[in-house]
């Protein structure tokens, strides 16, 4: 990056916040894709002010900026693909500004750690449901960027369902509001709902208002055991349909049940389709037993073979230690995980699961599946050989086909993860050329000069 | 030694080290972050990276407080390639005199006897002693900050303090590896120790020759100095070794030095590793001994509850290294109140020589939030079975005008013995 601008930059948020050396530059170039782009230089921002100007001065001088958070993403959302500024709001931006008791809202900066401000308002009493698997490490703007899911979304739904206003910078430096911190609010565009899941491409997101709702004293887990995948889908949609909405319903099929059972012998049903674990909550024990007594007559119904209730925190611990544990354990099937976050309408997923079964054998490639079933939400990992070129190319293309029949089933290519980098390839599959132009006419409404996170989302 | 590039490829990115990270709670950037070490390492392992000033800072920061091994998924030994990168800093830029000094002395513990001597003879015309807490703190020194609290020298060392060998009635024989602080520092310990085994009726053997674990060096890269202590030690330790119950230590960091990191540090010399494999199931943290191997509890409810409160620390070479942590809060909660902070198992921000030194600022920030930590339970003491969380503790509740006082669990159990 040109010396002058480095100048710029560190007379603006003094030099202990601007940095160009090789070793930031390193730091800076990766996320949780493990693919690398390093950027020209790394500022930390310490308000809204200073992300106002940089912004300005950026899209004077034609100086590309990702904005970044945790770096945990699955898509390459956060790297810097063509180089430029990296914005980090890790450093400065992180605090938690408010939590109003009264209207049930949290007011926070980008940085702030998930986790963080689920802790700190649970410690009211309050409740921050949206839950991705990265809640210890990822930010809340990320999250917001990403439109983050997460185990409680059946019930509670995901990150949009929880953010009343933003305040963001447009890459020319202006300021702006979205939302209000009201239930209702009609007046103008829904820009917050634009700006949501946009991955960083139109605004800088500066301040976060989020919804809180009041914590359920209490929950309990079970776990069904089926003889086939279908079955256990099928049992997904009728417990739904039966009136209880679970908290969290996570499916393992046998490929996971079976890796989990290697690494860590934990005595899970090796010869079983696949389990299901699910969670109530509530305010009362005989609330939590209504509603299991309702799955557990679903399932029985739907040929589960063994259902089982948690009877401590020890035993909910223990019937979710397969669920928390697949993601790793499944790389006894191969040493690079091509991993997706397909999205189906939840009656779907037995055709899904099915379809997903006929590639893999297609291609004579191994395909564990797990994830949130109770929201259609099935992560599947195409498992090769990472060393093997031949292998990797199968693979690509089987994850083709397999969001081929995603999108025919009336499903998204990505229900969680985003698009970003990885997922771009696709976006033709999902989206026809008329809404594609119509994304591209939102990404210059708020950056005609393409300087926010270019290259993202197929754009 | 560990190629770099192969824990560095082995990590998934996943960024679950990183809220954990001591440091990078004090320095919020990718660079000074498990993560973001592992990947420099990497880096620095494929030429892409130079090892220079810059690059020895960032290595530098670490405190090795192992919270992101703890976490890491595919456990990764991030402290073990930390280690091994300020090896090569050592290499390329030297030690700092005073890190040489303090190596040599370590050595040489004849040497170091002597100065000990002298330094306790003279230390009050440069430091206010603070005698409750067995520190000091400095009247003007041009290179330390002034205000600082550090030890205070004792008079007579601890283990010129004592025989060989004490008598108590041959219920057992524990040996006592006393390390370097409760040596020359910190004598009370030992003294205490001494009282609980005598009440105990087990003979103590004093390990005498002892020599300093190696922990100051290996965290600070100086790999020679640590292959010799440990090879000295694990020699000498294995002279009598099976003639002993045990050898207790009430220090953590010495204690999973010898037991843990010593295997650890001889990865690559298998005869080596075979033997320090074979003396650390004969390790164990002091507390840790008494309260499964002894009737002190049974002993300790005997005795009357007493109405100071205590809350406790946890080490992380106790908790993390060797998993004890519910040993000392159930010996403590025989006889005081217990408190517990908000977040015990989070690291002092001691980290080593360097840390102490050029790193101090990193190290008094991470202080911070701990000796607030502490004020807020209103307990009387703190408490933690390791002398480098003393030392960095004491200075970070006396620069917070803290009033908690520091003792080692062991102080505190035969305090509690002796007043009945």
């Amino acid at each position: 990056m040109e010396i002058k601008y480095i100048n710029y930059f560190k007379n603006l948020l003094g030099s202990e916040n601007v940095y160009d050396d090789k070793a930031h530059l390193i730091a800076y170039c990766y996320d949780a894709t493990r693919t690398r782009y390093e950027p020209d230089a790394v500022l930390f921002p310490r308000d809204e002010s200073d992300v106002s100007e940089i912004l300005k001065y950026c899209n004077e001088h034609r100086i590309i900026i990702t904005p970044r958070g945790a770096g945990s993403g699955f898509t390459g959302g956060a790297l810097p693909a063509n180089g430029g500024i990296i914005l980090a709001f890790e450093k400065h931006m992180n605090k938690i500004l408010e939590i109003d008791m009264e209207n049930l809202v949290a007011v926070v900066q980008p940085g702030v750690i998930n986790m963080h401000l689920q802790r700190t308002v649970e410690a009211q009493g309050l409740f921050y449901p949206p839950d991705p698997a990265s809640e210890e490490y990822s930010t809340l703007g990320g999250n917001v960027s990403e439109n983050a899911g997460g185990m409680r979304a059946a019930k509670y739904g995901i990150t949009k369902d929880y953010v009343m206003a933003l305040r963001a910078v447009l890459p020319n430096g202006e300021i702006i509001r979205a939302g209000k911190r009201t239930i209702k609010d009609v007046a103008g565009y829904n820009i917050a709902g634009i700006i949501i899941a946009s991955e960083g491409t139109l605004a800088c997101i500066t301040e976060i208002t989020l919804k809180l709702i009041a914590k359920p004293k209490m929950s309990q887990t079970a776990m069904g055991i089926f003889p086939s995948v279908e079955e256990a889908m099928n049992a997904v949609y009728k417990t739904m349909a039966a009136g209880v909405t679970p908290v969290a319903m996570e499916f393992l099929d046998n490929l996971s049940i079976n890796a989990v059972e290697q690494k860590f012998n934990k005595g899970l049903p090796k010869d079983a389709g696949a389990i299901l674990i699910t969670d109530v909550d509530g305010n009362t024990q005989d609330e939590l037993t209504q509603q299991l007594d309702i799955i557990e007559h679903a399932f029985l119904e739907n040929g589960c073979s063994g259902f089982k209730r948690a009877g401590s925190v020890e035993e909910s611990k223990n019937l979710w230690f397969a669920r928390r544990n697949a993601s790793q354990s499944i790389t006894i099937y191969g040493s690079k995980k091509l991993n997706e976050d397909i999205t189906v309408p939840r009656s779907k997923l037995p055709a899904l699961l099915k379809a997903i079964g006929e590639v893999s054998k297609k291609y004579n490639v191994t395909v564990p599946c797990f994830g949130h079933t109770g929201d259609g939400n099935v992560h599947t990992n195409v498992m090769v050989d990472g060393s093997d070129p031949k292998q990797l190319e199968i693979g690509h293309v089987a994850i083709e086909e397999i969001f081929k029949a995603t999108v025919a089933l009336g499903g998204t290519l990505s229900g969680e993860h985003g698009i970003g980098l990885s997922k771009a390839p696709f976006m033709h599959l999902a989206f026809s050329e008329g809404e594609m132009e119509l994304f591209r006419s939102i990404k210059k409404a708020f950056d005609p000069n393409n300087i926010l996170n270019p290259a993202k989302m197929g754009l | 030694m560990f190629k770099f590039n192969v824990t560095s490829d082995a990590c998934v990115k996943c960024g679950k080290c990183i809220p954990v990270c001591t440091i990078h709670k004090v320095n919020r950037d990718e660079v000074t972050s498990p993560r973001g070490f592992l990947d420099l390492l990497g880096a620095y392992q494929r030429g892409e990276l130079e090892l220079d000033k810059n690059a020895k800072n960032i290595f530098e920061s670490c405190f090795l407080c192992t919270n992101c091994v703890d976490v890491c998924p595919n456990d990764l030994p991030v402290d073990m390639l930390i280690e091994q990168a300020r090896n090569d800093i050592r290499k390329k830029f030297g030690l700092a005199w005073y890190k040489k000094l303090a190596f040599f002395l370590l050595r040489n513990r004849n040497i170091m006897d002597v100065l000990a001597r002298f330094g306790y003879m003279f230390q009050t015309c440069g430091f206010k002693m603070v005698e409750k807490q067995s520190s000091m703190y400095l009247r003007n020194f041009p290179i330390i900050k002034m205000d600082r609290l550090f030890p205070s020298l004792a008079k007579k060392t601890f283990l010129n303090s004592h025989p060989d060998v004490i008598y108590n009635g041959g219920k057992g024989k524990v040996g006592i590896f006393i390390g370097c602080l409760a040596n020359y520092m910190y004598t009370d310990i030992g003294k205490s120790l001494l009282e609980i085994l005598k009440v105990l009726e087990i003979d103590a053997y004093l390990i005498k020759q002892q020599k300093c674990c190696g922990a100051p060096q290996y965290f600070t890269g100086d790999f020679d100095s640590v292959d010799y202590l440990a090879k000295f030690n694990i020699e000498y330790i294995e002279g009598f070794v099976n003639e002993l119950d045990a050898i207790i230590i009430p220090e953590a960091t010495c204690s999973a030095m010898i037991k843990a990191d010593y295997v650890h540090f001889f990865h690559d010399q298998p005869e080596w590793q075979a033997r320090a494999k074979a003396i650390a199931p004969h390790i164990f943290m002091a507390t840790e001994y008494l309260e499964k191997k002894t009737n002190l509890a049974e002993i300790l409810a005997s005795k009357s509850r007493r109405s100071e409160t205590i809350t406790y620390h946890d080490p992380c070479h106790a908790r993390k290294m060797q998993g004890v942590w519910k040993e000392p809060r159930n010996l403590l909660s025989k006889n005081y109140a217990m408190i517990e902070m908000s977040d015990p198992n989070r690291c002092c921000g001691f980290g080593g020589v360097t840390m102490q030194t050029g790193n101090y600022r990193f190290a008094k920030a991470a202080g911070l939030p701990k000796a607030a930590m502490i004020k807020e339970t209103g307990a009387e003491y703190v408490s933690a079975e390791c002398s480098a969380c003393r030392m960095q503790l004491s200075d970070a509740m006396h620069g917070q005008k803290v009033d908690v006082v520091f003792k080692n669990p062991i102080e505190l159990i035969a305090k509690a013995l002796r007043e009945g």
